[in-house]
């Protein structure tokens, strides 16, 4: 026997070639079928898809043993794992896994409707025998997926505020580890996250939402574990359940208020990464492509590296609240012509004139800053009060408001928009209004307007 | 990697020694054997059991036959988007020492996935 470590063998677990299962009665009559996942799960466990009720359950459950040949497309071995049943899970991170993968390798053979995980059937591998030697090179990879991450870190690590967190990341992530197309985005604390910025697209996106557990970014935030798919199924597409959603809920009677995800017509492969530190779920990394297969399990290896990073940096740098409120500036100087700013209470949306701007808590804060501008003509702000602020119902966690503030500075900044925020120091920041404004909320009194 | 069906009704599975001396052990011990066919493009698959099997000489023509029908698989897997060096090993396994696996089917079951797989198909 040799032995070999459950991790070399990852390469022959990534689905692309379709494995055979061999189960025995309890009288000792095989039966062997193939199957579409073995799913690597640890260096003594590896979990099987279980989706019928079959004579291979049956068999599982009366002897708990089971015997698995798979193949790697990249070195031509072939291997037979010797397995021992341990149990069954329906639910939670690595079924969820396992089903977006699922879900992705049924629409490649138009099995959609046929193929629905039922289980992740956990085994011990107690014998790993080699059937037939590796038979070429591993591809060599264009990038060093070590080297590649250690510049992503120092990257990260020459960063000073959020802002700069998020870009880096990007650019890591394209420069890098050679991925074309990325999407960071953070989570609110309803379970939806939006996009902070992108790279790869012929427009960023920012601002874009994903609903809760909506394909494979809401799903790999919602069980905080990555999750990669290697053909893309309809299950795991976005935009259609936001746009349902939203009729659903009947959010506004105007045009659909939302940014379009920014993402590729037909990605092929997709994987979304978390960003987590101190136990909670931050955002998500998320690339994809229009290769079938892209991701690998040591691209996934590099991009839990860079989140993971990402997380503890967003922890570290989190603003402090400036110490003292700021000295009342005089009101800015706005430029001829007038622009309406329309807010609407229900969702927080905010329009500047005719076009969607930005709505949620980022609509909220954008709405206070610009009435309390309106009444007292303030320009300079504080995160402190807006901290403290309970109309905004803010969440506790401080990175939630830094992130809401750079998206609405980012949507500001891309939409080319007449008001913009600047930072002006530690906790602190500026609006800059370059029209006239005139403030209405959409379901409440009279416009009021200023300069 | 091949099989042949005689007129009589034996399945004739064409296979490397290499790599399959377990298998070879437990026929030659009296196991059932339980052997699944399946199409790579749409999957529809059956499976053949037996109470035993034997293993025989290859015929002279096994060998051109085995090479056959491995090159239609191979062809098949390049056109699901397999590079043609994966498929022609994928379909092959190795081509040194063939043996012939033989036995008469006593059971045959639909092995398509899908909810009906494993129904008995009656002869």
């Amino acid at each position: 026997m040799t032995r070999f470590g459950l991790r070399e063998l990852r390469g022959a677990m990534e689905g692309i070639a379709a494995s055979t299962l061999c189960t025995c009665d309890v009288e000792g009559m095989p039966n062997a079928s193939m199957i579409s996942q073995v799913h690597w799960v640890d260096e003594d466990h590896v979990a099987l898809s279980y989706q019928f009720f079959n004579k291979t359950r049956a068999n599982l459950l009366a002897t708990r043993q089971a015997s698995v040949q798979i193949f790697d497309p990249r070195t031509l071995a072939l291997y037979r794992l010797d397995l021992d049943y341990v149990e069954t899970r329906t639910s939670g991170p690595l079924f969820e896994t396992m089903k977006a993968k699922l879900a992705g390798i049924a629409s490649h053979h138009g099995l959609e409707k046929v193929f629905r995980l039922l289980g992740a059937d956990i085994f011990r591998v107690v014998h790993v025998e080699q059937v037939l030697p590796p038979r070429a090179q591993a591809d060599g990879r264009s990038v060093s997926f070590l080297s590649a991450v250690r510049c992503c870190v120092e990257d990260l690590s020459r960063c000073r505020d959020l802002d700069d967190l998020a870009d880096a990341a990007l650019d890591g992530m394209v420069r890098h580890l050679g991925i074309s197309n990325a999407i960071l985005l953070m989570s609110e604390c309803d379970g939806r996250l939006f996009a902070l910025g992108s790279r790869g697209y012929a427009v960023s996106g920012i601002g874009a939402e994903i609903l809760p557990g909506e394909g494979v970014i809401g799903v790999a935030a919602r069980e905080a574990v990555p999750i990669r798919i290697g053909h893309v199924s309809a299950d795991y597409r976005y935009g259609a359940a936001l746009g349902a959603a939203a009729q659903r809920a009947g959010l506004l009677a105007e045009d659909p208020a939302g940014v379009p995800f920014p993402g590729l017509g037909t990605p092929h492969s997709q994987i979304a990464v978390p960003i987590v530190a101190e136990g909670r779920v931050l955002g998500v990394l998320f690339a994809e492509s229009d290769e079938v297969m892209r991701f690998d399990h040591e691209c996934e290896d590099a991009l839990v590296l860079v989140a993971n990073q990402l997380g503890a940096m967003m922890a570290l740098l989190r603003e402090e609240d400036a110490d003292e409120s700021p000295q009342l500036a005089p009101p800015g100087v706005a430029s001829e012509g007038g622009v309406t700013v329309r807010h609407y209470p229900r969702d927080n949306s905010v329009f500047i004139g005719h076009d969607y701007l930005i709505k949620g808590v980022a609509g909220a804060i954008l709405w206070r800053l610009l009435r309390e501008h309106a009444t007292t003509g303030r320009t300079e702000f504080t995160t402190r009060e807006l901290r403290l602020d309970r109309s905004l119902r803010l969440p506790d966690h401080a990175e939630n408001l830094d992130a809401r503030l750079v998206l609405l500075r980012r949507r500001l900044e891309d939409r080319g928009a007449c008001l913009r925020i600047e930072k002006t120091g530690r906790g602190r920041f500026r609006l800059i209004c370059q029209s006239r404004l005139v403030l209405e909320d959409a379901e409440q009194g009279e416009p009021t307007e200023f300069a | 990697m091949a099989c042949r069906v005689s007129s009589e009704g034996t399945v004739r599975i064409l296979l490397s020694w290499a790599g399959n001396a377990e298998l070879v052990e437990a026929v030659q011990a009296g196991s059932a054997i339980a052997a699944t066919f399946s199409r790579a493009r749409d999957h529809r698959s059956i499976q053949l059991k037996a109470s035993r099997a034997v293993f025989n000489e290859i015929a002279p023509d096994d060998l051109s036959e085995a090479a056959r029908q491995s090159a239609i698989l191979a062809d098949d897997l390049v056109e699901l988007g397999y590079m043609r060096a994966q498929a022609d090993v994928y379909a092959l396994c190795g081509t040194t020492g063939l043996a012939s696996l033989e036995f008469v089917p006593e059971r045959v079951f639909t092995q398509t996935p899908g909810p009906g797989a494993g129904a008995e198909l009656s002869r």
